[in-house]
């Protein structure tokens, strides 16, 4: 292994490949050139609905290109007397939190076991729980509100945990599976704790190890719990449970002729979770990078 | 059972009706020129803000302000809890709805509370509720049969509604406004299932005059040359002439064609059929060649757009007409949605023929009760039925919104507060004694409204299907569906 | 062994129940009606194999079926491997990338509907952006109607998911993060190119989570639903059906749960298959550490 230092070597690997003339100077164009591309169609929609949100109706009717000739806070006042946000913002942050955190508590260990241990069963058991992601959501509607409305949670909060959870079962346990299959055994058991059970073995040595792929497993999943609009219709009533997605959907249908109050509303619904995403983007990178320790 | 006779029979006797009881207010609304007159201006109802409720600070004179005051029940305390939706760009609907909900908990309170949470919109209204059945096999108390579509005749089948004679026969002043043609329809097997409707509301087309004056012309198409001359003439102004649009059912674009098809006697017949199978016709052909047509008088976005951009494009200025029904009056005079003075830029018509289209049509009514529940609540549940469908809602209903009740004769000062431009259909169908169509949102299957039309009406305008495909196209929708 | 297997069960018994719950039942309803003409309330009358029977001359169905393997197709060779070029690139630390990295995530924060509402309006064919871009860039009679024409629907209601693979960049960046830098840096001493330490040592690192990242968007892009219902509403014609629209279509409006649950079953079958098919060329549950 090298015994140079990190920086060090970096910088000598850089300077001899941009050493390497028109080649190295058309990949770095090609390079900047795609990131561009990631940042423009990435940012476009979001300042085109921020751009038209301060116009007037007949502004967004005229020209996307143009700018508000009079910037109008208007839609912003009319969205905010209107809406309850702080309170839909903790609907869907209690659901959407709640639902990731529980999905890798419990569909971690069951990946786990079935990663781990070649049992009789255990391959006919992973391929029916993984069949559920082919399944399309129209069949699911009826017996989802069946067993909420059995379970007498109907209209409350954790309705919303329990379906977004359950709906991370098979990207949970698929990611999860994956990961655990790729940790070599002897690693587990070098690592291992003379006469650690199964629970102690997972807990402090499988999961740590497999921040990466819980990290991207509850991204997942908390993305999907995020933008759902579907079961927070099917399954809550009351403005007391309303989640952000959903109230989008009264936005929509509110402001359908207004569409710069429309936009606003879209604006301020995003503008909660971005916040809090580029407050805690550093700890979800940090987290995917924990499992540098591996290997 | 009906045939298409009698039912435009049926049609016509409404006019005659109007013609009756609307003497008075001829010459009231061409008097009233004050555009002091708001329709439904308030905040569009939300399912956010609480109900505005139409007693506060209103004095009895003002015929707008309903009358609320305590009723006597000797039931309850009961509450009833259901869903109903908010929303789809009808404000006028929407607050007429919360005044009503806010005057029913005055009348009953202490008594009947009426504790309502709101679905966005109507799509969603049918899912919650479609997926609620299948999952529980139970409806909720109070239920809107008329916005469900298919659904509402798997509710029949399966006894899920109950019976409201009893209700209805022991109240002689609901009886007194319900329109028969309605009470016989919603009458299945002796049993009254729903609410019979008690008004139409006649759709017709609004005219930006102003723009219609920069294309030289002064003065509302009546007949169909003078119709595509009309468009012809906006045109060359470079004006986009009508607002159209081919999602959400392709509503302004399908009022147009069902205009079109009313051109012969058998088409107006065919219009009066409830779920025809066969749409190989040569006026459906034809009315198909003449749509395809129109849409190349309108925006480019037309093709593929929703309703609401139909509507804005006519509300900020773009296209000159709409066709639309009354209810949209209040986004003419509200200069947040329109611009200041919009509403008096605006005329009234009639569809070429000249004919209007009715809103609602004889179809399943308004307002049902699932079964389930027990007595108190039901007995409930039936007072709240026959106020959103009684004497009083009526009214409200015809003063804000120019719909036509035939069998509530108004005084001309309740009729004074309508709106000039909704008064002003009125007395182009009494003059002209043009029928009212009955919808095709009403005769026509679900499956031909938000498949066939959404996806072959765009195939169709932008001449990707000839029109006999696109009939061919309706004939093997309608004949799928059971 | 037999304390062992306790814990098995342990590990495994709330998720059996969970999936036997939610998942369970709607499986083998689905299956079980699919052989049945059913309106989705009432009885299920039996009718053999008459829904399977129906599906090779439903024109509707059959563009539906292509669409999704076209939209597998892209996603797996588009999707994906742009996502992944992107997370090498951002991996090789060039400015601005922390910044882009952020970025690249935001349109997965805006639900699909939102989304999709966006885009009506960017490829609206009067006052969208595409199309006085276009025109902004000289070609001034440029007019397309870009969701509702034959030639670009399909591509129209492509773009609007394609490029934003921010799960992918996420996910493929920690994978990176993950190997050893000494690796790459000897590598380089060596006198290998950045370029050949990408091909050579990271991407068949990265086979196990780009073989994740193609499983996951391929199942996802069979069941699409939002982006096709709220743009194009499966038109012009059936041009841009998608499975999940029709199933959609089928049980809520026309009430033909029967049938509709017999091109659920077909959907489950397809994605079975791609999973397989996928799982196997990406070997995605080996171990491929070779450290």
């Amino acid at each position: 292994m090298s015994q140079v230092g990190t920086r060090a070597n970096r910088s000598t690997g850089v300077t001899r490949n941009s050493g390497g003339g028109a080649g190295a100077v058309a990949g770095s164009v090609l390079r900047y050139a795609v990131l561009a591309f990631v940042l423009l169609i990435s940012l476009a929609p979001a300042l085109w609905v921020i751009v038209s949100s301060f116009k007037t109706n007949a502004e967004v009717l005229g020209s996307a290109l143009s700018i508000p000739a009079n910037p109008s806070l208007d839609g912003y006042a009319e969205a905010l007397t209107r809406t309850k946000f702080p309170l839909f913002f903790m609907n869907s942050a209690i659901a959407s939190v709640g639902a990731t955190v529980a999905a890798i508590g419990i569909f971690g260990m069951a990946a786990y076991a079935l990663a781990r241990y070649d049992f009789w069963g255990s391959r006919a058991i992973y391929a029916v729980l993984i069949s559920s992601v082919f399944i399309s959501l129209i069949p699911m509607l009826q017996p989802i509100t069946l067993v909420i409305r059995t379970l007498g949670l109907y209209d409350t909060r954790w309705a919303l945990i329990l379906v977004y959870m359950v709906k991370g079962l098979p990207v949970a346990i698929f990611i999860l599976h994956s990961y655990f299959k790729t940790i070599p055994k002897d690693l587990e058991e070098a690592a291992g704790i003379d006469g650690a059970n199964m629970w102690q073995t997972y807990t402090r040595i499988a999961l740590p190890l497999a921040r990466p792929a819980v990290a991207a497993a509850g991204v997942l999943i908390f993305l999907n719990s995020w933008n759902d609009f579907l079961f927070a219709l099917l399954l809550t009533q009351s403005e007391n449970t309303r989640t952000l997605a959903y109230a989008l959907r009264f936005f929509e249908n509110q402001f359908s002729y207004d569409f710069p109050t429309l936009l606003a509303a879209i604006v301020l619904t995003l503008f909660p979770s971005v916040v809090v995403y580029v407050m805690l983007q550093e700890q979800i990178q940090k987290s995917l990078i924990g499992g540098a320790i591996r290997g | 059972m009906r045939t298409p006779k009698e039912r435009v029979a049926w049609l016509l006797a409404i006019v005659f009706l109007i013609a009756a009881c609307g003497g008075t207010q001829s010459g009231t609304t061409t008097a009233s020129t004050e555009p002091s007159v708001t329709v439904a201006t308030t905040a569009p109802a939300t399912a956010t803000t609480a109900p505005a409720t139409a007693t506060t600070g209103a004095t009895t004179a003002d015929p707008m302000a309903m009358e609320c005051s305590p009723v006597d029940y000797a039931g309850g305390p009961v509450t009833l809890n259901f869903v109903w939706w908010v929303g789809g760009g009808d404000t006028a609907s929407d607050t007429l709805f919360t005044d009503a909900l806010a005057c029913f908990n005055q009348r009953y309170e202490g008594k009947i509370e009426a504790v309502v949470d709101y679905v966005p919109g109507g799509e969603d209204y049918l899912a919650k509720l479609t997926t609620d059945y299948a999952a529980s096999g139970q409806l909720p108390i109070v239920v809107a049969p008329k916005r469900v579509g298919d659904l509402a005749q798997i509710w029949i089948d399966n006894d899920e509604l109950v019976d409201l004679k009893p209700y209805f026969d022991a109240s002689p002043e609901w009886q007194d406004v319900a329109i028969e043609e309605s009470t016989t329809f919603n009458t299945i097997d002796g049993k009254l299932i729903a609410a019979p409707d008690t008004f139409v509301t006649p759709v017709g087309l609004f005219y930006n005059m102003e723009l219609l004056g920069q294309a030289g012309i002064d003065k509302v198409p009546e007949t169909w040359d003078e119709w595509w001359a009309t468009l012809e003439a906006l045109d060359a102004a470079g004006i986009p002439a009508v607002s159209l649009h081919t999602q959400d059912i392709g509503w302004s674009a399908m009022l147009i064609f069902e205009a079109l098809v009313a051109r012969t006697p058998e088409g107006v017949a065919f219009l009066g059929e409830k779920y025809p199978t066969d749409y190989n016709h040569p006026f459906i052909i034809e009315a198909s060649r003449d749509i395809a047509r129109v849409f190349q008088f309108t925006t480019p976005d037309a093709v593929g757009g929703a309703y609401t951009l139909a509507a804005n494009n006519f509300l900020s200025g773009v296209t000159a007409i709409m066709p639309n029904g009354p209810w949209m009056i209040g986004e003419f005079r509200d200069p947040a949605l329109s611009s200041e003075g919009f509403g008096d830029k605006i005329a009234s018509g009639l569809y070429p023929g000249p004919v209007a289209v009715d809103d609602a049509g004889i179809q399943v009514g308004d307002w049902g009760i699932g079964v389930g529940y027990s007595p108190e609540e039901t007995a409930a549940a039936a007072e709240f039925v026959e106020f959103m469908s009684g004497p009083e809602f009526t009214r409200q209903r015809v003063i804000r919104m120019g719909s036509i009740a035939p069998n509530l004769p108004l005084p001309a000062e309740d009729l004074a507060s309508l709106d000039p431009l909704a008064a002003d259909l009125l007395t182009l169908i009494q003059d002209n004694n043009a029928p009212i169509l009955p919808g095709y949102f009403v005769q026509w299957t679900s499956f031909i409204q938000n498949e066939t039309i959404v996806q072959g009406l765009p195939q169709l305008a932008l001449g990707q299907i000839t029109p006999e495909q696109f009939a061919q196209q309706l004939t093997d929708a309608a004949q799928e569906t059971p | 062994m037999t304390r062992s297997r306790l814990w098995i069960a342990v590990f495994l018994i709330p998720t059996l129940l969970l999936f036997t719950l939610i998942y369970a039942i709607p499986i083998i309803v689905m299956v079980a009606t699919s052989f049945s003409d059913w309106d989705g309330f009432g009885r299920p009358e039996f009718i053999g194999l008459d829904n399977y029977g129906n599906l090779p001359g439903d024109r509707q169905f059959l563009l539906a079926v292509r669409n999704s393997l076209l939209w597998g197709l892209i996603a797996a060779g588009i999707h994906v491997p742009f996502g992944v070029a992107v997370a090498l690139i951002l991996n090789r630390r060039p400015f601005g990338w922390r910044f882009i990295r952020s970025i690249s995530l935001l349109p997965n924060l805006i639900p699909p509907a939102a989304l999709a509402i966006i885009y009506v309006f960017v490829f609206n064919p009067g006052i969208g952006l595409a199309n006085q871009l276009i025109q902004a860039f000289g070609f001034e009679n440029f007019q397309a109607n870009w969701f509702f024409e034959p030639g670009t629907a399909f591509l129209a209601v492509t773009i609007v998911w394609v490029f934003y693979a921010g799960v992918i960049i996420l996910i493929t960046m920690a994978e990176l993060a993950a190997i050893p830098p000494e690796l790459r840096e000897s590598a380089l001493v060596d006198g290998a190119t950045e370029r050949q330490v990408d091909w050579h040592i990271h991407v068949p690192l990265l086979r196990n989570v780009v073989g994740v990242g193609v499983i996951i968007a391929v199942t996802e892009v069979f069941k699409t639903f939002e982006y096709v219902f709220l743009t194009t509403g499966g038109g012009p014609g059936a041009e841009t059906m998608s499975l999940g629209l029709l199933i959609y279509n089928l049980a809520t409006v026309r009430f033909n749960s029967g049938y509709a649950n017999a091109i659920g079953v077909v959907l489950l079958i397809m994605g079975l298959l791609a999973f397989v098919l996928l799982a196997r060329a990406f070997r995605v549950t080996e171990s491929a550490r070779t450290r």
